[in-house]
């Protein structure tokens, strides 16, 4: 299938166009926002605890942030620590995967003993010890992704692998073989094509992940102080107790976008799973 | 050795191995970090304004937990052994409780909020998702899954934020009703007991939590088990009872006992997803668990207190791991008979 295709595929999927769409929109908010916007997401000269009206269109927080300039930055580093999740996640998984699968022998099994180790631990009490160490005045949002895909990325590892071990007995991989090709090679044109799909159904995943992870990390205040992201929305609303005070504003809609973030991403993986794997059509 | 020894016995050691590598992060990043955690928050006690004979205390407790005056083998092999005795030092807040006893003290709250929740979650989500996986097509099997995927990504602080709201704040302003308490275990004015009035104040303090473990929890299970039952309805024996005319709510019956197996598996590792959104809802709530413990720890940097909660909960999730792994090993046939050769 060409590139043009694919995606004539992919944009006739219902549940992917519907997740893609609502990113556009997210992604669009967070970009042209600020700039039609231009409020300072940290700045207190507010007065506090407004509701909604027509100068502070989501009201403002205790310390009279403006809401409405807290979610536009609040979407872009949510979704910024998410994709970097994503990547730091599918390229540990996916070298790890590919070394166990293709070397095979003892490597193999120390690698699959090192994941069952991993995926043991729980992930956020982890990053909360590791994050407590370093220090949350250190701690950046490159730090918390990492921090974050330090633990995600067995699941994947073993799904990659158990890939290759299939794969590996093909016919193609035997001529490739045959032909001398090293496995560095055979790692690269044979084998990473067919997990393209897997992969990218994945880094959607860890995206997800990725920004759940940063709010959860967030409220407990282990981000860093100086940057908004969605989860520290939540936390300033946590702290200064706004959902016993009733100031909903503070609290609703920052989470229902993350809500419907999350969905869309699920929305978007399912998409392309349906389309590239047709046993799961119709279900 | 029959298979399912062989079975446990390999997961026991795997657990083992698990806890040992828990154990030693917790030893070597304090001590890896660059700047010395440990040491600068000894600076930053000294210039804070603590007093004098305090400030020493608190300097002679974090010496004694850390041993930094000892050589690392030394460290190591003590923080092993304390590790495994249970002396996990002493809190530098709380007026220099052991944190055993601290523990002990939350434990208990937090086993009670999370484990009925769990459970609960599981069955319900795991009938849901079946029912809708053999309701293909359906208006039951649209609505559940819809559902279930929305309910699944909404994050546990949140959806726990909007009950508060929701349930025991807009009643009380709206109507002057106090239909939930928005926070705590129990009515602060009684005291732990096994009375009929501090159980109900319990329980009622208990719905708006275990809500808002519930719902996200069981949204996962229904999306898991519907993947997994329709997997379960393409195989031959479905297709050979259905054409044998074997009732329906047989046939259901069939599909729902094996596709709970693999779920069996998956409790064991969703059991860490919850616990994590656990200690925030704990946060939220004013829950006095470990959840509690550990933020506020995290917020004077009680690095005793935070490495035993952190050892302690691994701890809890491993154990159970192992008991999910023993019942998978009672309720599945083909390990509990498989060494058979008859």
């Amino acid at each position: 299938m060409s590139i043009t295709e694919l995606l004539y595929v992919l944009f006739n999927n219902k549940r992917f166009m519907i997740g893609f769409g609502i990113i556009l929109f997210q992604l669009l908010l967070s970009f042209m926002g600020p700039l039609l916007y231009p409020v300072d997401p940290f700045s207190t000269d507010n007065p506090p605890w407004t509701p909604p009206n027509e100068v502070y269109p989501l009201g403002t927080d205790r310390s009279g942030r403006d809401m409405l300039a807290m979610i536009f930055h609040g979407i872009r580093n949510s979704l910024y620590v998410g994709v970097l999740t994503g990547l730091f996640t599918i390229a540990m998984g996916l070298v790890v995967g590919l070394i166990s699968g293709i070397k095979g022998g003892i490597l193999d099994e120390i690698l699959m003993a090192m994941t069952n180790i991993v995926m043991l631990i729980p992930s956020v009490l982890l990053a909360i010890l590791i994050i407590t160490y370093i220090g949350y005045e250190n701690a950046r949002l490159e730090l918390v992704a990492f921090v974050l895909s330090i633990t995600a990325w067995p699941g994947f590892a073993r799904a990659v692998r158990s890939q290759v071990l299939s794969l590996r007995e093909r016919e193609f991989v035997y001529l490739s073989k045959i032909a001398g090709y090293n496995s560095l090679k055979i790692a690269f044109q044979d084998i990473l094509p067919h997990l393209a799909t897997f992969t990218l159904v994945s880094f959607v995943n860890y995206i997800n992940l990725g920004i759940n992870g940063e709010v959860g990390l967030s409220i407990l205040g282990l981000t860093p102080m100086n940057i908004m992201t969605l989860g520290k929305i939540l936390y300033f609303a946590a702290i200064t107790q706004a959902f016993i005070l009733g100031k909903w504003w503070t609290f609703i809609p920052a989470g229902l976008l993350q809500v419907l973030l999350s969905v869309s991403l699920l929305l978007i993986a399912t998409g392309i799973d349906e389309v590239f794997n047709p046993r799961l059509r119709g279900m | 050795m029959s298979r399912v020894y062989k079975f446990i016995f390999t997961k026991l050691v795997i657990l083992i191995i698990t806890y040992f590598i828990a154990l030693s992060i917790a030893f070597v990043l304090p001590r890896i970090v660059p700047g010395n955690p440990v040491q600068s928050l000894i600076v930053s006690l000294a210039s804070g304004s603590l007093s004098p004979e305090l400030l020493s205390d608190y300097q002679r407790r974090l010496v004694e937990v850390f041993e930094l005056n000892k050589p690392l083998h030394i460290q190591f092999i003590n923080f092993l052994r304390k590790s495994f005795t249970g002396d996990l030092g002493v809190s530098l807040q709380s007026y220099g409780e052991p944190v055993v006893s601290l523990i002990a003290r939350h434990l208990p709250w937090t086993i009670l909020l999370l484990v009925p929740a769990i459970v609960t979650a599981w069955f319900i989500g795991n009938y849901l998702g079946a029912r809708a996986s053999y309701k293909r097509g359906s208006i039951f099997e649209k609505v559940t899954i819809g559902a279930g995927m929305v309910v699944s990504q909404i994050p546990y602080y949140w959806l726990a934020m909007t009950l508060i709201f929701a349930l025991a704040v807009l009643p009380r302003e709206l109507w002057g009703v106090d239909l939930f308490p928005p926070g705590s275990a129990y009515d602060p004015v009684l005291q732990p007991s096994l009375t009929l009035e501090f159980i109900i104040s319990y329980l009622r303090h208990y719905v708006l939590p275990f809500l808002s473990l519930l719902l996200p929890s069981l949204g996962g299970w229904i999306i898991s088990m519907r993947v997994i039952a329709t997997m379960e309805l393409g195989s031959p024996y479905i297709f050979y009872s259905d054409t044998l005319g074997v009732k329906d709510k047989i046939l259901f019956r069939y599909v729902l006992r094996n596709s709970m197996l693999p779920q069996v598996t998956a409790l064991g590792i969703q059991l860490g997803f919850v616990l994590s959104g656990q200690i925030i809802t704990e946060q939220i709530f004013n829950y006095q668990g470990m959840g509690i413990l550990l933020t506020r720890a995290l917020g004077v940097r009680d690095y005793p207190v935070i490495q035993g909660v952190f050892m302690i909960l691994i701890a809890t999730v491993l154990l159970a791991n192992f008991i999910v792994d023993f019942v998978y090993v009672l309720i599945d046939p083909r390990i509990r008979l498989g060494h058979r050769r008859d």
